[in-house]
């Protein structure tokens, strides 16, 4: 189920993708494998943003007697829904415009969380080394052995169930990752020569850390969230399935698949229009992910250098 | 007779069950110092009922015509003591195992089992018993009069008994002789037998009970037309025909319980032929369903009430005007063919259909917005108001559909009801007001009256002491109707009193009462039997499996 | 490897286990007090007082933990809230049934993901490279519980050719043991594409072509070998990963695992059973992690552990 993709760069942060093929890349399948999937995030931002100027209706639009009415396509189906009506008669291309922004938001709030929480913690980690070290790295593996989905409903037993929740959940949970990958490039890094000559010219650990370690740790922390932002989504929609999700009325994509996963036999497009948006935009994201890792790895670029 | 291990399939995940096991002990001796008073055993088998069963009886047993009916509930029985609470589909498990005290017919009656006799002595509250003689339970102890007792008690017992205050009403029970007992309560209670006696006592042997203790929930035993032959927790529990039954032959040998917690897997392990029976049939699948050429839908009474309450001490709620206003903005009918497939009938009161007194003549509020509207500028909002609605996650069947189709007719008439959604245990407290939480204006919930005697819904929920009564309601004249009710032991008399207190209760506006949904089934089609739902939501596979 | 690091290991590994049940104990109390959920609506303060002194839940939270520890270390895990029965019981009885869904699903995405994972990365930006890389990004967009559903409609409702729910039969196991082993399928054949993919790129490959060895050996016994390496550490995470992800694959299946037992007991604040569930997967999770390490060493001699 949902799982944190990246605790496999433990091994290795940088799998290296090859000089080579940078080279025999041409620039139209760049094209195809990086503008379209980042094409298509810029559109779900805007739809995010703007959702009152694009969506066809507004969102608390109900029309109980017009429910489960099909796309357009479809015999049946009408100009006025074009993706159709779900269960309560609401459109469903308004509730997925809608849902862009909660899926984004939840996406990208807690990638924020947990990477800021496990950049520090990995910046510490790596750099003072010794007990603090240990500490952290044994709180990562009680947070890794911990399940999740009792800290979920946990928090939304305390919290209760909303957007805040979700967030906190997958920010609390995720940030191990993070303190994997930066730990591990620090280390590599701690030794270097300039890293001596700043300390010989007196610069403070703090100014270090932040001036010279960070700058060398961040692109990676960019590669594993892209990653971690797509199973973000992919774990909303797990939580809602389990009834710990985002609430109504809030549209969100995951909420949407879980509930319409009763209608899957008789009135498919309520979940599968949200599905397929969720599962672009986590194709998109990944895609990104891939290209921005081989576009950053300093490796690779070094080889083509 | 004894379980027979040869007859069931040898399985070759049987390796990796070893594997597991293996792998499991290693961890286990890893992790744990000195773990050695415990063991793992899987599956949890009872062998209880083959220890002590009498053994050479084979040739009595009931020659019976159907081998196999495999029934799916949303979930399973966690413990076999029917003595703590009581969850609808522990009843219907509960039912093949155990006898009941007084079992309740087809059309409501009372009809004779343990108890073969009954009446009551002329203070109206002593109810005599005469046991049934020749019982026994399966492990070959007679039922006595003892039994009842212990049973009785222990449903009484709060610490045992989740709704022990269901029974609070029984002062105590003397047992006069083996065979005759004696309820004695402390008042008189037209309500007691269907709500509280009424295939509600599921008989405990008390013998066998006090020699096994906890282990009872794993290994009951009960003097029923079935015997439990193996449970493993969550996956299935088998249980056989009781050849000594004393009510004679049944007409399945095999009943397996197989619970399917997510619901469109259950519709689908029905249609795919992995099980015969299902309950819970959610109302988005019915017409799957009745399209297919495998099963059938069925669809029986249930004793449910979902409703809408209106905290009456929230400001915006206090006037009478305004809660009657949100009566009328609610298009029940539109919910009820719109979201549930037409399986629902909708109320005006706390009568349900099928219950005493029961009077399609008090009608539900009209779906009326205009109406609404006015009644709002009567009372002051002409432009409305805010209102936080809390509902409950799980437990109310498509609670979040019903809450928003509710919230957006609230809308129509300038009520804006912000759906506040709550983790099951936590819209509990809230319910309770326990842990300093209550409810903060409108709530959605569900109660239940498996007797279908109009004091159970009156009494907990309208009566100001009521032990359900969230919202805190108080009308000291419907309190009095209340207990005249339970007081009036000729039926008639007893009718009048409830209907003017469901008039009251209506005019009151503290519910929005919605409707009483059916209990929906879907059974495969089957060559030799057939099963039709009863009115009471049991499945009493002994009585209502009938043989083509 | 000295006896001194295996030590440090184990040490380091009990305070994980030591940590984790904390951290159970102190959330699980945050989420309210069973007491008030054991008793119905009727019941006195003092029936609930009467039940939480039966659970010591009137204790303070650190006298409920020692008294929690001093049990276990005993091998008594208390009784379940809900079930009457003892907790462990009630969790050692679905471990198996978890742990044969975890070890096929494992099976399943290993036996997938490793050859297609080599072949993208033998065949690299070639079209097969390219099929696997999308399918594999698709495997990791399909939310499980979509997933199972779909399997179920398609190859129970449908095909009739696997039955939908349950673990009585070897065929039982399939569906979900794809359901749970599809993302981590995923996941691993694009970890195995990328180790190869370096592993190949390698000047020890390049030497061992220039030598003149058949293509196939190179692959197998040079290429494969270092690239195990990380494979192995994946496994290590991803048992626990799925462990503790088997939870909605149990529930669509109706599969008799902990992960069932152990989201119904969250729900209903079955401590007691909650917290020997998470006793029992964290032991296992430290414990593959430790044994992954160990295997590490004994593979590739280069690693020296101080």
């Amino acid at each position: 189920m949902v799982s944190t993709l990246d605790d496999s760069k433990r091994w290795n942060p940088h799998p290296i993708a090859g000089a080579k093929r940078k080279l025999v890349l041409t620039a139209f399948s760049r094209a195809r494998t990086v503008f379209v999937p980042a094409a298509f995030l810029v559109l779900l931002v805007i739809a995010a943003v703007f959702p009152e100027q694009l969506a066809p209706y507004n969102l608390a639009a109900h029309d109980l007697a017009n429910n489960v009415e099909p796309p357009v396509f479809m015999p049946g189906g009408s100009l006025d829904h074009l993706l159709g009506t779900d269960q309560l008669g609401r459109d469903v291309l308004t509730r997925i415009i809608y849902g862009a922004r909660i899926s984004l938001a939840v996406g990208a709030a807690s990638v924020l969380i947990a990477g800021t929480v496990g950049v520090i913690l990995g910046l510490v980690a790596g750099y003072w080394g010794a007990w603090i070290d240990e500490l952290i790295t044994r709180l990562a593996d009680v947070q890794l052995a911990f399940p999740y989905l009792l800290l979920a409903i946990a928090v939304v037993a305390v919290v209760g169930p909303g957007i805040v929740t979700i967030i906190m959940v997958l920010g609390l949970t995720r940030w191990t990752v993070y303190v994997r990958t930066v730990r591990g490039d620090v280390l590599s890094v701690r030794e270097k020569e300039y890293l001596t000559a700043a300390r010989c010219v007196g610069a403070s650990d703090l100014r270090i850390v932040f001036h010279h370690v960070l700058p060398n740790v961040i692109q990676p922390t960019i590669v594993v969230a892209t990653f971690t932002f797509a199973n973000n989504i992919v774990a909303e929609a797990s939580l809602s399935f389990l009834g710990l999700g985002i609430p109504p009325p809030t549209p969100t994509w995951g909420g949407m698949l879980a509930e319409g996963r009763q209608y899957l036999t008789s009135a498919w497009w309520i979940a599968a229009f949200p599905g397929l948006a969720l599962a672009l935009t986590v194709l998109s994201a990944n895609l990104l992910g891939d290209w921005l890792r081989d576009e950053l790895d300093p490796r690779v670029k070094r080889g083509r250098i | 007779m004894f379980r027979d291990h040869s007859a069931r399939p040898i399985k070759s995940s049987g390796l990796w069950r070893l594997l597991g096991l293996v792998l499991g002990c290693v961890f286990l001796v890893l992790g744990v110092a000195c773990q050695s008073t415990q063991e793992a055993k899987r599956p949890v088998t009872s062998t209880a009922t083959t220890a002590t069963a009498p053994a050479a009886n084979v040739n009595t047993a009931a020659p019976a015509t159907v081998d196999r009916i495999t029934i799916s509930q949303d979930i399973d029985a966690a413990k076999m003591d029917p003595s703590s609470t009581l969850t609808g589909q522990r009843r219907i498990i509960f039912a093949q195992v155990f006898d009941t005290l007084i079992h309740r017919g087809p059309q409501g009656e009372a009809l004779p089992r343990v108890a073969e006799k009954w009446e009551w002595a002329s203070d109206n509250k002593t109810l005599k018993l005469k046991i049934r003689q020749g019982i026994k339970f399966q492990n070959g102890d007679d039922l006595t009069a003892d039994d009842v007792k212990f049973t009785l008690d222990r449903y009484m017992d709060p610490k045992i008994d989740e709704s022990a205050s269901n029974y609070s009403g029984i002062d105590k029970v003397v047992v006069n002789d083996p065979f005759n007992l004696d309820i004695v309560l402390k008042n008189v209670d037209a309500s007691f037998l269907a709500a509280r006696i009424l295939d509600d006592i599921f008989i405990m042997p008390k013998k066998y009970y006090e020699s096994v203790k906890d282990d009872f929930n794993v290994k009951p035993i009960g003097s029923g037309p079935y015997r439990m032959a193996e449970w493993v927790k969550d996956d299935h529990m088998t249980l056989q025909a009781n050849p000594n039954y004393w009510g004679g032959a049944v007409p399945v040998k095999t009943v397996v319980f197989k619970p399917i917690p997510e619901e469109t897997t259950r519709v689908s392990a029905l249609l795919s032929g992995d099980t015969d029976i299902i309950t819970a049939v959610p109302s988005t699948q019915t017409d799957l369903i009745k399209n297919s050429n495998t099963a059938v839908l069925k669809a029986g009474p249930s004793a449910d009430l979902i409703y809408l309450g209106m905290k009456p001490d929230i400001p915006v709620l206090k006037d009478v005007r305004v809660r009657t206003a949100v009566n009328y903005a609610i298009n029940r009918q539109a919910i009820i063919n719109r979201l549930l497939g037409d399986y629902a009938t909708a109320l005006g009161s706390p009568l349900i259909p099928g219950m005493l007194g029961y009077d399609p003549a008090i009608p539900p509020y009209p779906y009326d917005p205009g109406k609404a509207k006015q009644l709002l500028a009567e009372a002051g909002y002409p432009n409305g108001f805010q209102v936080p609605f809390e509902i409950p996650i799980g437990r109310v069947p498509r609670a979040r559909d019903v809450a928003q189709a509710i919230s957006a007719d609230l809308a129509a008439v300038g009520i804006q009801a912000d759906i506040k959604e709550y983790e099951y245990n936590a819209y509990m407290n809230k319910l309770y007001g326990r842990e300093s939480q209550t409810i903060t204006g409108m709530w959605l919930y569900i109660v239940r009256a498996p007797g279908f005697d109009p004091d159970q819904n009156f009494s907990t929920s309208f009566y100001t002491k009521g032990a359900w009564n969230w919202g805190h309601y108080s009308d000291p004249k419907l309190d009095d109707l209340i207990i005249q009710g339970v007081q009036t032991l000729d039926e008639k008399k007893r009718i009048e009193v409830y209907r003017q207190a469901a008039q009251m209760a209506k005019e009151s506006g503290y519910w929005a009462f919605l409707y009483a949904p059916q209990s929906l089934y879907a059974v495969r089609k089957a060559d030799k039997w057939t099963w039709d739902p009863r009115p009471d939501g049991l499945i009493n596979v002994w009585e209502d499996v009938k043989i083509k | 490897m000295t006896v001194s690091y295996l030590l440090r290991r184990l040490v380091t590994a009990i305070l994980v286990v030591i940590g984790v049940t904390l951290a159970v104990f102190i959330i699980a109390r945050l989420t309210g007090d069973p007491a008030v959920l054991l008793v119905g609506p009727g019941a006195s303060e003092e029936d609930i007082q009467a039940i939480r002194q039966e659970f010591h839940l009137d204790r303070p939270i650190l006298e409920q933990y020692l008294l929690f520890a001093s049990g276990a270390l005993r091998g008594d895990f208390g009784r379940s809230l809900i079930q009457g029965q003892p907790a462990m019981n009630l969790v050692l009885e679905r471990m198996p049934a978890t742990l044969e869904l975890t070890f096929a699903a494992l099976l399943f995405s290993l036996v997938f993901a490793v050859p297609a994972g080599i072949t993208a990365a033998v065949h690299r930006d070639s079209w097969i490279d390219r099929a696997v890389m999308l399918l594999s990004v698709i495997g990791q967009c399909l939310p499980v519980f979509w997933l199972g559903i779909m399997l179920i409609l398609v190859f129970s409702v449908s095909l009739h050719l696997l039955p939908a729910a349950g673990a009585d039969t070897p065929q039982h196991l399939i569906l979900p043991a794809i359901t749970l082993g599809a993302f981590n399928m995923a996941r691993t054949a694009r970890l195995v594409r990328s180790g190869m993919v370096e592993v190949l790129t390698s000047d020890y490959v390049r030497t061992a072509r220039a030598k003149g060895l058949p293509e196939l050996v190179v692959l197998l016994r040079h290429a494969l070998r270092n690239s195990f390496l990380p494979i192995l550490t994946v496994l290590g995470i991803e048992i626990g990963q799925m462990l503790s992800g088997t939870v909605v694959t149990e529930q669509i299946f109706a599969w008799p695992g902990m992960g069932n037992l152990a989201l119904k007991s969250i729900f209903a604040r079955d401590f007691p059973v909650v917290q020997a569930a998470v006793f029992l997967g964290a032991t296992i999770v430290v414990l593959i992690n430790l044994g992954v390490d160990f295997l590490y060493v004994l593979i590739d001699p280069r690693i020296k552990y101080r």
